[in-house]
Order: structure tokens, then C-alpha cells, then sequence
């Protein structure tokens, strides 16, 4: 037993978002390996990051690459990329940061998942066997299952979060209760049925949470960029941030909804008075989420991307022409790495207060015509 | 019905093509000219800032050919299969170009590449099928397009070879040899390449273009400088054009427009891996004045030739 344990790869994923919490689970369980939390997200993360980049590059590359040197610190021996079938400059991030980390004079292994090939399971396998070459395919299927469950419920409970949090009367409550909930997925049993329990446990916790919600609060969708809208860090917290003048933000897009949920050619039948002719990666579902939220009558929508990304970029002439057509007002957010936290803030609230304003006048208008 | 066609992005790659095919056809079609101050003006007002350059100007002629052709051929290039991917910019001009000019609401004849399949195009397949595609909208019958394709694409590909040929004389002579690495819209554009070109002419050194290089050849050889996961066709071609003219060169420009995607990385990937040859790096925004780029240009120079007679005085 000891002998295993001090041949255990020491493997790092980075920061985003929330999960984390189940890659750990993953590697843990289904490949048997320790593994190493990669440091919360910090400035100097992103200085580590900004530093052996090249300068253009969109930020979830620094960010990434920040994460990884800094998991590397801290113990890590293996680190994983994704990739995946995307057709962005994601796919292409594993190769050069593997470069750069060996460059830098690291001993490391670099697992690059843009290297699976989706139409041939074996290179999946051969990417299973770099982090485990015995591993059980027993183990991988079943805690598969198990994190599979968790990212519905992560995800769903996360969505309750963030659409609540700005109402809460007492600060710190939802962010308590879902800190509770990622410990106890993290401690799980490996069987869906605890997961399910910790799932239900925690809304009921969070259904207590005394909030006030107004009678019509400000609904605002948030879509963008992938990583930017998941990560709290590259979004400048930004779901908090509205959370607190008392938006409430539906965000459709996360790992749950575009990997497992999504079904594209749905939502390009939704979109194709605006776009006959994909845009690609995630834009159409972006599209078709502001649509949907437009037609529904929300109060404002919100783009955040990082600098640079091609396709989200490609798909603001789109959404400048659904929010003509909808009367929504929209606000667009480019990050690099070094935005500074006010100029963020003033340009919220004075969206903010637009659509408040907006609001008001809409109310008012209603109230005139029920006089007549 | 008079068809217009953008002088920028794939038309550099695909333009004999295109003009052969409508040729054949007999249809009547207009190229928009060479880039200007004015359609880089336009093409920067109507796109987001952060745009890359050359879409930009892509932009800027689509607008120049609004109002002088009845529709406009914006193809929708995005997946190669095995080969590669496009920059996903050039599957998003048709509905860009829609949703920019939607109140003019012009007609836009495309034709969709998507050897993966995986996007579920209803008119994806291989590039014969793709133009077959286009038979209603051209009206046009689908045995009046295939003969008309195959023949355009037989122009096309003696054009390529000639133009292989060239290079390949130009690597064999003698005299200083630059390689320039950069995608075909951004070289041969008047307001991106076009003038770092004349200028290399003008200190008499001769230029070849990593383009131009055996195209199956290249998918084979990129491998030598990247691992296979580089996804883009046009990088994995400069990359295979790098291995094929390496040893025949001095030096190595790399052009690139202002923040270009794949670039931004494979550039990186080129400075890393190509340690025996001097690199200069090149970012275009489009800004005018080009003193600084010209005083950057004569400095590699120099440095080359300094190489040299420091190589033939050690030798």
C-alpha cells in the first residue's frame, strides 16, 4: 500500500469556475491518483500567466498557463489540458503551454486532451493510461457516472445561487451554504444516490435562506465567452457584482447545458432569421439564448468575453440587431488581464441604472393605461 | 445577375478558382479592387474594434460591392476534415455580413465546407458537392456547375503549381532570401503586405512566400515543428513551407495583422522551435506610417548580412 501511494502522480488541473471540485473527484477516484488543488486565482496568477504568453493571446490562455506554473509550485508533477472538439484557439492551448512549461526547465508530464480524437475511444484510453496505465475502466465508468450526476447538480445548484444571492438579507449566506455543498461532493460517496442526497440537502438549505425578492426584479442574461462567464476571477466576479444592485442573472451557458444538454441544431432552427450560416463555437447557442431571453422581456443582457475571441466577437453584430429588434439594452465586456476592478463597476451601474430607469418608465406607462 | 467578389481573405487562396468557375458559367461578375484607404476606413467603422485586420478589410469591400453587384459570394469555409480548420472568422462573414447590412438586405450566394460533417450544414460536403449546391441559386443546372467546377478547379491548380514552380527558382538562386510567413490576405494586401514587399524589393532581396509549397506535402510535414493537434490548415501549410524552404533561406519575417488568432499562437510555437535562423516579427494594425516597420526591416537586414561575413571570415 505504501509502495503505491509514493508512486501516485501528483496531477493539476487549473482553476475554473467550480470544477474542480469534480475533476479531484475524477482523478481521484477513477484513475487512483493524489491530486493537487491548484492555488485560487490571484494576481499573481495572472502576472505568472501574462509573463510567458505571447502578448495577443485571448486571456484564458494566461490564466490557464498561471494556474498551471503555480499548481507546478505547489507539488504538481502532471498536468492536464483540455481541448476537445472545439474549434477555437483552445484546442490548440495544451501545445504551446507544454512548450512553454519544459521550456521553463519543468519536469513534467502534460497530458493534452486536444489530442482524443472523438470518432476513435482509443486515444482516449491512451490518454487515461499517461495519468494511470493500469487504471480500471470499471472505476473510470462508475465514478463517470457519479461526476456526471455531481455536474447536474453543481451546476443547477449553482444557477439557484447566483439567481438568489442578490437577495439575500443576510451577506454571506448563499455563499456559505454552496462552499458547504462543494465540500460535501467532495467527501461523496462514490454512488449517484449521494450525490443526489447532498443535491437535495442543499437546496432545502437554500430554500431557508431568508431572502426579499422584489415583485419584478431586473432579470439579466449573461452569455459570452466560455471561460470568462464561468470564472469568477476573469469575470471580475462579475455575477456577484450585479447580484448586489439587485440583478437577477439567468446564465444559461455551463458545462452541464453546452456538454451535456445542448442540442444545436434546435437552437440554430431558433436563431435562423438572424443567422442562416453557424457562426461557430459557442456563438450559436449564445444567440439563441439572448433571443430566447429577449422574446421572454428581460430587462438587459450581458456579453463578456476576452480580448480577442474570435467568435463571440463575430457574434455581437448579431446581438446588437436581436437587442434592436427586442428594445433590450445590452452591455459588452472585453477582459484582458488588466482590467481594473472601477472601470468595470461604473460602466454596471450606469447600466444599471438605464435599464432601472427603463423599467420605471415601463411601469409607469402600465399604470396610465389602467387610469384610462 | 452580376456577382461580387470581395478581393480579401480566402479570394487570395480560392480567387482563380472563383473567377474561372464563373467564367465558365458565363456569368457576369465583378472583383472589388485592390484595398484602399477608403475600404479599410469603411470595413474598420463597421466592425468591432477588435476585430483582426484583415476582416476588417474584408468588411470594407463587402461594402464597396453592395451597391454594384446584385449578390454577393461570401463561400462559408470552415472545416477540412483531416487537413485542418479555418480561422472560425470565415464561416461567420455570411451572417456578419446579413446582419451588418440588413437593411439593404442583400443577396448572399454561399457555399459551405464542412468535411467533418460535425456541424450538421445541410450543404456540407466536399467542395464539388458544395458548388453543386449553389446550382439553384445561380440558376444554373447541376451538370452546367460540375463541368464548369472541374474545370475552374483544373485552372486553379495549374495556377498553384506555376506559382510553386516560381518559388521554388526564386529558393534555388542566389542572393539574400527572406521567407515570409504569412497568410495570403495579409501578404498580398495592399494595406497589410504589400508594402513591407516593395520595400524588401527595393534592398534587392528576394522573397519567398511560405505558401507556396506542395500542399499535401506540407500537411505531412508541419509535424516537424508542432505536434498534430494545430488545428488550422493555413498554419499547418507555413509551417510545412518552413521545413520545405529551411535550409535554403537566411532569414524568416513573420507578418501578421493585428490580433490574429491562430497566429497569435503559432507564432509563438515558430519563434520556440526555429532557433537557426534569424525571426522578425511583424504585427500590422493598419495604422498609417511605415517608418518604424522600414527601420525595423533594414536592421534585420543588416543582421543577416552580418551573419554572413561573420560565417565567411570564421570559414
Amino acid at each position: 500500500m505504501d509502495k503505491n501511494n509514493t508512486e501516485k502522480k501528483k496531477v493539476s488541473f487549473s482553476q475554473f469556475g467550480n470544477y474542480n471540485v469534480l475533476f479531484e473527484y475524477f482523478i481521484t477516484h477513477a484513475l487512483e491518483q493524489e491530486y493537487v488543488v491548484p492555488p485560487a486565482i490571484t494576481k499573481r496568477t495572472m502576472e505568472l500567466g501574462n509573463r510567458y504568453s505571447p502578448d495577443f493571446v485571448c486571456s484564458p490562455f494566461k490564466f490557464t498557463l498561471g494556474c498551471f506554473l503555480e499548481a507546478i509550485e505547489a507539488g504538481a508533477d502532471t498536468i492536464v489540458q483540455v481541448g476537445g472538439a472545439v474549434a477555437c484557439r483552445l484546442k490548440y492551448y495544451g501545445s504551446l503551454q507544454k512548450k512553454i512549461i519544459e521550456d521553463l526547465g519543468y519536469d513534467i508530464t502534460f497530458v493534452n486532451l486536444a489530442e482524443a480524437d472523438r470518432e476513435n475511444p482509443k486515444t482516449f484510453i491512451a490518454l487515461a493510461k499517461q495519468l494511470n496505465p493500469d487504471f480500471s475502466m470499471l472505476k473510470v465508468l462508475r465514478t463517470g457516472v457519479t461526476v456526471l450526476i455531481m455536474l447536474e447538480a453543481l451546476d443547477r445548484t449553482h444557477a439557484r445561487l447566483i439567481k438568489n444571492v442578490g437577495f439575500e438579507l443576510q451577506d454571506g449566506d448563499y455563499d456559505r451554504t454552496f462552499r458547504r455543498f462543494l465540500q460535501r461532493l467532495r467527501n461523496a460517496d462514490n454512488n449517484v444516490f449521494s450525490v443526489l442526497k447532498i443535491f437535495r440537502q442543499t437546496k432545502k438549505e437554500m430554500e431557508r435562506i431568508p431572502v426579499n425578492i422584489p415583485e419584478n426584479p431586473l432579470r439579466i442574461a449573461m452569455i459570452g465567452e466560455y471561460y470568462t462567464v464561468m470564472d469568477d476571477y476573469s469575470s471580475h466576479n462579475i455575477e456577484k457584482k450585479m447580484a448586489k444592485y439587485g440583478m437577477q442573472v439567468e446564465r444559461w451557458m455551463n458545462v452541464s447545458n453546452t456538454m451535456v444538454h445542448y442540442y444545436a441544431p434546435k437552437r440554430r432552427k431558433i436563431i435562423r432569421d438572424y443567422v442562416k450560416y453557424d457562426l461557430g463555437v459557442t456563438t450559436t447557442s449564445n444567440i439563441g439564448f439572448a433571443l430566447t431571453c429577449a422574446k421572454k422581456g428581460f430587462d438587459g443582457i450581458i456579453h463578456l468575453k476576452s480580448f480577442g475571441c474570435t467568435p463571440e466577437i463575430d457574434a455581437m453584430p448579431v446581438l446588437r440587431n436581436i437587442c434592436n429588434d427586442y428594445d433590450v439594452p445590452i452591455l459588452f465586456f472585453s477582459f484582458d488581464c488588466q482590467n481594473a476592478d472601477t472601470g468595470i463597476e461604473t460602466r454596471l451601474e450606469a447600466f444599471y441604472d438605464m435599464i432601472r430607469l427603463k423599467q420605471e418608465d415601463r411601469e409607469n406607462k402600465k399604470g396610465e393605461k389602467r387610469k384610462k | 445577375m452580376k456577382i461580387g467578389i470581395p478581393r480579401a481573405g480566402m479570394y487570395y487562396r480560392n480567387g482563380v478558382l472563383w473567377e474561372s468557375f464563373f467564367e465558365a458559367l458565363g456569368m457576369d461578375y465583378v472583383v472589388s479592387p485592390r484595398t484602399n484607404k477608403a475600404i479599410l476606413e469603411n470595413g474598420s467603422a463597421l466592425m468591432v474594434d477588435e476585430t483582426c485586420l484583415a476582416s476588417k478589410i474584408y468588411m470594407g469591400h463587402v461594402a464597396y460591392l453592395l451597391d454594384r453587384c446584385d449578390a454577393l459570394f461570401i463561400p462559408w469555409l470552415s472545416n477540412f476534415g483531416k487537413d485542418g480548420i479555418n480561422c472560425t472568422r470565415f464561416r461567420a462573414f455570411p451572417a456578419i455580413t446579413a446582419n451588418l447590412f440588413r437593411e439593404k438586405a442583400p443577396t448572399i450566394i454561399t457555399y459551405a465546407i464542412d468535411l467533418s460533417g460535425t456541424q450538421d450544414m445541410k450543404r456540407a460536403g466536399d467542395e464539388e458537392t458544395a458548388f453543386i449546391s449553389m446550382a439553384k441559386a445561380l440558376g444554373k443546372s447541376k451538370k452546367q456547375i460540375r463541368d464548369a467546377y472541374r474545370s475552374a478547379k483544373e485552372t486553379a491548380l495549374n495556377d498553384f503549381a506555376q506559382k510553386i514552380r516560381q518559388t521554388e527558382n526564386l529558393a534555388d538562386g542566389s542572393g539574400k532570401k527572406i521567407l515570409l510567413v504569412g497568410r495570403d490576405y495579409c501578404i498580398y494586401d495592399d494595406y497589410i503586405g504589400q508594402p513591407i514587399l516593395k520595400n524588401l524589393h527595393r534592398q534587392g532581396i528576394t522573397i519567398i512566400d511560405a505558401n507556396h509549397v506542395d500542399r499535401l506535402q506540407a500537411q505531412r510535414d508541419f509535424t516537424q515543428i508542432s505536434d498534430g493537434t494545430l488545428p488550422w490548415i493555413i498554419s499547418r501549410e507555413l509551417l510545412g513551407g518552413i521545413v520545405h524552404y529551411r535550409s535554403r533561406i537566411d532569414g524568416i519575417i513573420l507578418l501578421t495583422g493585428f490580433p490574429c488568432g491562430p497566429d497569435s499562437i503559432v507564432n509563438e510555437v515558430i519563434k520556440r522551435e526555429i532557433t537557426d535562423k534569424p525571426i522578425l516579427y511583424l504585427l500590422l494594425d493598419g495604422q498609417d506610417g511605415l517608418a518604424g516597420v522600414e527601420t525595423r526591416i533594414e536592421s534585420f537586414i543588416d543582421i543577416l548580412n552580418f551573419q554572413t561575413t561573420g560565417e565567411e571570415k570564421n570559414g
